[in-house]
């Protein structure tokens, strides 16, 4: 599982370390931030509990290429990792160990007025966790799709590096075998909020 | 938000929300909690402050390897990270000790035909040991019964035994009645059931009356 972390870590640095080899209409972010992610499962076994992942940090890079006057083609990989929790309804919190998550999405960026730029994306979002115990002890599950949504603002003085910051939001839906074997008749769906600082290379302006 | 809107927003909420699975239906447990008559109630498991659980075991014959597969098979009937048991070496750092009740029977492959009744287990009950006493640690033995039996049958017994007694010191203090449970008096399938599983997920969500010591 490490292997598999440094070998995406490996990737996304290549992607973002390489601005010389760029053609000029390709343009590549990285963007670092937080993660919340809502409720992955609701149980109640005696009293009420939630499973959630902790807040997390995520590193998305993206890479994109004009379309039109307007509009720009993008794929992006995001990657994040953190504990994963039970928080039960007397307040104590459970560590449940780590769960990563690696998500893959295409979709079209606008920009708009002011310095603001908005994108779509959909793809798909693969849990991937540490180990193989409690939920996730018959594994993750298919790769969920993945709808996103993000707003980026890149003030003029950052331009030159393709400095801002962004807004995304996604949604998908969560369940795994474990949790059928269990008696859960449908996944849940998941919300998951990221703000984030990025960095862009390559396209000329990176805004 | 016009009518319809909320009534349409209201069922694609529902929708995404699962129904939690029925746990306390008649049937899908059995008792766990040791009584004194007429209404104390002994429910014991390991608190979280206290995990993870761990167990010694005798390092003579298959021993090693039973408690293994006891301490695996518990690990993995929680969902929620309410159980974390372990194998230690060192006797001294243990919470539970398992060992042979006289010379260990000889290790070979387990019989693979029907249950056969070949072997014995006991545990000393922690609702009694931490309770009325000040001792720390719990004792788990096991061993071949005498009479016509192959070491084989021998061996799976001592598998489903090891698991069941294993059962007893994660707080399962009661037999159940179901021939189809680990946890019956004379175990006679190879893992826990689902109602074997449901009943410590219980457990393990219950409000315990005996502790272990600090």
């Amino acid at each position: 599982m490490r292997a598999r972390y440094w070998r995406l870590a490996g990737i996304a640095g290549g992607l973002a370390c390489a601005p010389a080899a760029l053609p000029a209409q390709l343009l590549v972010r990285a963007a670092l931030g937080a993660r919340y992610t809502s409720t992955l499962v609701h149980d109640s076994i005696v009293t009420p509990f939630d499973v959630r992942p902790a807040l997390a940090p995520a590193l998305a890079v993206t890479a994109a290429t004009p379309v039109g006057e307007r509009w720009m083609a993008q794929a992006t990989l995001d990657f994040s990792t953190s504990a994963l929790e039970r928080h039960d309804a007397a307040g104590t919190t459970t560590s449940l160990g780590r769960v990563s998550t690696l998500a893959f999405t295409v979709g079209l960026r606008r920009g708009l007025p002011a310095g603001f730029a908005a994108a779509v994306g959909v793809g798909g979002l693969k849990y991937l966790p540490a180990d193989a115990t409690g939920i996730f002890r018959q594994g993750s599950g298919a790769i969920a799709g993945l709808g996103q949504v993000t707003v980026e603002y890149a003030p003029v003085a950052g331009a030159r590096y393709g400095l801002g910051v962004q807004a995304r939001y996604d949604a998908h839906r969560f369940v795994t075998p474990a949790l059928q074997s269990e008696g859960f008749d449908s996944a849940r769906l998941v919300h998951r909020v990221t703000l984030a600082v990025r960095a862009g290379w390559g396209g000329g302006a990176a805004r | 938000m016009t009518r319809p809107g909320l009534a349409l927003a209201c069922v694609v909420a529902a929708a995404c929300e699962p129904t939690v699975p029925v746990r306390d239906c008649t049937g899908c447990t059995y008792d766990f909690a040791d009584t004194i008559p007429p209404d104390t109630s002994l429910v014991f498991h390991w608190p979280a402050t206290r995990l993870p659980v761990r167990y010694y075991a005798d390092p003579r014959a298959a021993m090693p390897a039973l408690v293994a597969t006891g301490v695996a098979t518990w690990n993995a009937q929680f969902l929620y990270g309410e159980l974390r048991a372990v194998q230690v070496a060192d006797s001294n750092a243990a919470d539970v000790i398992v060992q042979w009740e006289a010379t260990p029977p000889p290790d070979v492959p387990p019989d693979t035909g029907a249950a056969v009744d070949a072997c014995a287990g006991s545990t000393t009950n922690p609702s009694v040991v931490f309770r009325d006493s000040s001792a720390r640690v719990l004792h788990v033995t096991l061993g071949a019964k005498g009479g016509a039996f192959s070491d084989a049958q021998v061996a799976a017994c001592l598998r489903r035994v090891a698991i069941h007694e294993l059962g007893h010191s994660l707080g399962l203090l009661k037999h159940s009645p179901s021939r189809f449970d680990i946890m019956n008096a004379v175990p006679t399938v190879s893992f826990p059931s689902v109602t074997d599983r449901r009943t410590v997920e219980l457990l393990y969500h219950t409000l315990p009356t005996v502790l272990p010591p600090p």
